[in-house]
């Protein structure tokens, strides 16, 4: 046929390729952090590689660095099939993918070497978040400018996820990072005091929120039904659900600031708006594992369906444990402790990766025009691996986080405390060990991705993929925005 | 005063809620409208066309969707 245009799926490959490198490098070194804590003399005196120097750079490699590119590659690509259309500016597209190296780059070579802001989420200076915010507003017109010229009326459900996530990161980093520099490498935030703290936990909350929420639940929306190969369990109940995660998930950053200057009633307002929110977030969850209703057969021979249905189940643990924690007096025991530590990894291993991971698999075969993943036993093993350092990870942090909350408030019939805080220090180190050795696990399943990405990539590599033509539906009658010819 | 104060604040915090309780029963009420089940039946198909190969597989799809 002359007049088809094809799927833009390069910039889609190129993500795909970042995603797992990025993984590797954000995963290890955050097992050298946890390595350090379990054997301090592992920083050898170097200041860029101690720990508060060198947890950022996990924490940015995981999050924005492995799951940007992971939710920026699969949102060109769900974008793109769910609208029938090719990318709209392939060049801005690629633009983004170039763009966010190089801020991931940045970001992670200035903030070991004590370039940093300080805020947690938010550390790279100001001169990175320009350039952070000039590349998520290409991204975003990228993204609309792709929804506009859609083939079909409605919009899937995942791309109004994709939406939030772009306007609402793009609001958050840009209001969060508003400050004064005073040389290339130092600047001051506008924000002072409480004010600051209110400020900088309203974006950090919402990093989770729309960054490691939303966005993922966009991936959730897409790749989920066709790995079941079922419609959603119910389309009209994924609507209802977003529009209460977003309105609800705003105001809830507060409970980060329990028992702190922040005046009581916002705490308690932080701490009834994380409590609704568990009702949206499970009604995600069960709408995701309710469409695997009919294809639980799957999970005995798709090891991507695996990845997501438990990816679900852990989306509903931590945002169930999350709710609770905002709750002021189980936040007096867990706050400070090992225990946040469990929760968000229970997020971001549970739920976050795997649903990533998942998705990972469903798109890259598509993505390299092949059939299938090059090896099946390689998904296999890295399922059991990630799964196995998840619940070693979880499982120790939860006893060491409690072990700590309860050490901590212990007190003697004189009022003085019973332990001294290196008492707390070495009940939990055996925990330590254990944490340590789960991150090496689920760092050895991102080993085994990436070389079954690379094998599968194979034809890709050698250029010999056709790109996929775009299926150019009949006009539906008084369609809004006007059809778009078949000629791209 | 404080007093005209605290009242405005009980009614407006009152109003707040019955405007924002009004807006989530109408997204119930959009999402389930009668006239959204045909776009979202469609809209629900959309994930599994994309393992079917090429256009011509689409348009078979498509074919079968459009019947009764």
């Amino acid at each position: 046929m002359p007049n088809t245009e094809y799927y833009h799926d390069r910039v889609v490959r190129l993500f795909l390729l970042a995603a797992a490198v990025w993984g590797i490098i954000g995963m290890s070194v955050g097992v050298y952090a946890a390595a350090e804590l379990m054997w301090p003399a592992l920083n050898f005196d170097i200041p860029w590689l101690t720990f508060s120097r060198i947890r950022p750079d996990h924490t940015f490699g995981v999050i924005f660095a492995f799951g940007g590119s992971a939710l920026m590659g699969t949102c060109y690509y769900v974008v793109q099939r769910t609208g029938h259309t090719r990318l709209a500016l392939p060049n801005l597209a690629l633009m983004t993918f170039w763009g966010w190296q190089l801020v991931c780059v940045l970001a992670m070579t200035t903030m070991p070497l004590g370039i940093t802001q300080s805020k947690e989420y938010a550390e790279p200076e100001w001169f990175v978040d320009i350039l952070i915010a000039v590349v998520w507003v290409s991204f975003g017109v990228v993204f609309f400018a792709t929804l506009a010229r859609r083939r079909i009326k409605h919009i899937y459900v995942a791309n109004w996820y994709y939406g939030a996530f772009i306007i609402a990161v793009g609001l958050l980093h840009i209001v969060n990072n508003i400050a004064l520099p005073v040389s290339l490498t130092k600047s001051y935030p506008v924000y002072s005091g409480v004010v600051d703290a209110m400020v900088q936990w309203w974006y950090g909350h919402n990093a989770v929120a729309f960054f490691l929420t939303a966005g993922f639940l966009g991936m959730m929306y897409y790749f989920v039904p066709r790995q079941a190969q079922q419609p959603l369990w119910s389309y009209r109940f994924s609507i209802v659900n977003f529009w209460a995660l977003i309105s609800v998930y705003m105001w809830a950053g507060s409970h980060h600031l329990m028992y702190t200057a922040l005046p009581d009633w916002v705490q308690s307002v932080g701490m009834a708006f994380s409590l609704i929110l568990l009702m949206p977030s499970w009604g995600s969850a069960a709408n995701g594992l309710l469409t695997f209703n009919g294809s639980w057969s799957k999970l005995k021979t798709d090891p991507a369906a695996k990845f997501m249905v438990l990816a679900l189940v852990f989306y509903a643990a931590a945002t169930f444990e999350g709710s609770m924690m905002a709750i002021k007096t189980v936040n007096s025991l867990s706050h400070y402790t090992d225990w946040t530590i469990a929760h968000v990894h229970s997020g971001s291993i549970g739920w976050v990766a795997m649903i990533t991971i998942g998705s990972l698999y469903a798109m890259a075969p598509r993505a390299l025009g092949q059939e299938a993943m090059y090896s099946r036993a390689g998904m296999e093993l890295h399922f059991w691996l990630h799964l196995s350092g998840l619940l070693l990870y979880v499982g120790s942090m939860w006893t060491a986080g409690v072990t700590e909350g309860l050490m901590w408030r212990a007190t003697n019939a004189d009022g003085s405390l019973t332990y001294s805080f290196l008492d707390s220090l070495i009940a939990i180190k055996p925990m330590y060990l254990i944490r340590w050795f789960g991150g090496v696990l689920v760092l050895s399943g991102m080993v085994v991705m990436a070389w079954n990405l690379w094998h599968t990539a194979a034809d890709a590599r050698a250029r010999l993929i056709k790109p996929i033509p775009v299926p150019i539906p009949e006009p539906e009658p008084h369609q809004v925005p006007a059809p778009l010819p078949a000629a791209g | 005063m404080s007093d005209v104060w605290t009242d405005f604040w009980g009614h407006l915090t009152g109003v707040i809620i019955v405007v924002i309780m009004f807006t989530f029963i109408c997204i119930w009420a959009w999402a389930w409208s009668g006239r959204h089940k045909k776009p979202f039946d469609r809209m629900a198909q959309l994930p599994m066309e994309d393992d079917m190969d090429h256009y011509g597989a689409t348009q078979n799809a498509r074919a079968k969707d459009q019947q009764p």
